[in-house]
């Protein structure tokens, strides 16, 4: 395997190459977690009520749809019992394309009951670098236009509040309101337009503008973490600071490789958060689909605690590999099919 | 309107007047976040490329630019008169809005020209063009090692460092992308 890397970087590895690199980090994968005690669970890719986030656009299939992630048929083994799963397939989001996105690319996604964010991180970090080791040969991964990327964990932690703070201007500090927002970001001379009044939308213009390309020209892969409460998702509120939500993601290299939360667990919040995505996709005219009526039930009825994380298997094997397309490292991109 | 996924290289869309191509782009979405496309486009008058992000939904005003190949004919006073050599059309282009591209267009020389909502608004030169020299000072003999140079001025108006064995009367071939001599041509 020593060596392999400097052949990488010699040349754009073939496609049949890149294929080869993808299965072995598929099986770097699945050992890694059958070494730390998971089992691989296959949940259903066609469901009755797919998730409802604002931003993510579910593909209609038969009398259903396809999963945008396999989320809440996870979080319901966790209630069953189950404790370390993870679940590594096909996902869908329609109207995602370009060189970093797929409507339909592979999803790795774990949950491990009784585990802390931090220590999701740290599992993380050293899934990476196997990953790294087994595809490559060592945890140095070559980028382009910059130098290498050293993927041995730690990796950088760096709370969303001092990433904006130090590579977008920007004081976020306690601020969960909109106009607040939007005040500040104006005032650090970012360009919005009259429309740009959501806080999500705001929030992710700073993040495109300024901080997510300064994260791309670091020498180590970044953890951003304790994201703004309106950005909880599903994630639990900080319980010292009620401002912030436990969530972090995964950045190397400019690519965006995962999101993780400290899982929110009480079936009322929960609730609440959901059908506040519903009215936010009704506002802006998206289809407003049923709840997933036996998902809130699993966590009435106790889902335990837990950190769970979702990741681009696709982007993974591009860092990897050094690849900048990701319709290269798939078997077929959208345009061959 | 264009919509943000009809963004693509070569759309041509304008701002504040301006027509603008596309040059570069791509779709981000930050984790859990709105999307965005990021893109690289080019002020189709200057040359100037800027960055430019949008947020899906966002609309993008067209542009309908043209180009056309002509002939340059002469100067007029503040204007450049071109002629479509096929149906003897002519347009008319201000000084200003050539700008210094004038200096390398000797007459009769093709080049294209860019329509903006059925005007002309600019001029876009052939990569090489010839040129007579008019006017230089003699260079010394044997002075030709160092890759020394000396100003000459063109038949087109353009002052351009050459090498000193180029002479009075002599026909150059010039890159307009980088102002730079090439070579000298025979006739």
């Amino acid at each position: 395997m020593k060596g392999e890397r400097e052949r990488l970087q010699s040349g754009a590895p073939t496609r049949a190459e890149l294929l080869a690199l993808r299965s072995r980090c598929l099986g770097a994968l699945r050992a890694f977690f059958h070494e730390q005690g998971y089992i691989e669970v296959e949940t259903p890719r066609l469901v009755r009520n797919p998730g409802l986030e604002p931003h993510l656009r579910p593909l209609p299939a038969a009398d259903g749809y396809l999963i945008t992630s396999p989320e809440y048929q996870m979080k319901r083994l966790l209630a069953g019992g189950l404790e370390k799963i993870y679940s590594m397939g096909p996902c869908w989001r329609d109207e995602e394309w370009g060189s970093h996105h797929l409507r339909e690319f592979t999803m790795l996604e774990w949950y491990r009951v009784g585990a802390t964010l931090e220590e999701l991180m740290d599992e993380t970090e050293a899934l990476v670098a196997r990953a790294a080791l087994e595809v490559g040969g060592d945890t140095a991964v070559h980028r382009a236009g910059a130098g290498p990327l050293d993927l041995t964990p730690p990796f950088e932690r760096l709370t969303v509040a001092d990433a904006c703070r130090q590579h977008g201007g920007v004081d976020l500090a306690g601020v969960v309101e909109a106009p607040e927002l939007r005040r500040r970001l104006l005032a650090a001379g970012l360009d919005l337009t009259p429309e740009e009044t959501a806080f999500d939308a705001l929030f992710s213009r700073l993040l495109v503008e300024r901080v997510e390309p300064a994260l791309a020209t670091l020498r180590r892969p970044v953890l951003l973490y304790d994201y703004p409460a309106p950005l909880a998702a599903l994630s639990r509120l900080h319980p010292d600071d009620s401002t912030v939500a436990r969530r972090f993601e995964l950045y190397a290299a400019g690519l965006e490789l995962a999101n993780a939360f400290w899982e929110l667990t009480d079936a009322t919040e929960q609730r609440r958060r959901l059908e506040q995505d519903l009215a936010d996709r009704r506002a802006v005219g998206l289809e407003a689909y049923a709840l997933d009526e036996r998902f809130l039930a699993a966590l009435e009825q106790g889902m335990p605690e837990a950190a769970g994380i979702a990741l681009g298997v696709d982007r993974l094997v591009m860092l990897l590999t050094g690849e900048q397309d990701i319709r290269r490292v798939a078997a077929f991109g959208p345009d061959e099919l | 309107m264009y919509e943000t996924s009809d963004i693509r290289k070569g759309l041509k869309i304008q701002m504040d007047g301006v027509p603008f191509i596309v040059v570069e782009f791509q779709f981000v979405k930050p984790g859990k976040g709105t999307a965005f496309t990021r893109t690289k486009i080019k002020n189709m008058i200057t040359g100037a490329v800027i960055d430019r992000t949008y947020r899906s939904g966002e609309k993008l005003e067209p542009a309908f630019v043209e180009e056309k190949e002509m002939q340059y004919l002469y100067l007029d006073g503040e204007n450049y008169c071109f002629m479509d050599t096929s149906t003897y059309d002519q347009v008319f282009i201000s000084k200003d809005d050539i700008g210094d591209s004038a200096l390398f267009m000797p007459d009769n020389i093709n080049v294209t020209i860019l329509f903006f909502d059925d005007k002309p608004i600019g001029v876009t030169l052939p990569n090489f063009i010839e040129a007579e020299v008019t006017h230089t000072e003699p260079g010394m003999k044997g002075d030709t090692a160092s890759g020394a140079t000396k100003p000459a001025t063109l038949s087109s108006g353009a002052t351009i460092q050459v090498p000193l064995f180029v002479e009075e009367g002599e026909i150059l071939k010039i890159d307009t992308r980088t102002r730079a001599y090439i070579e000298r041509v025979k006739r």
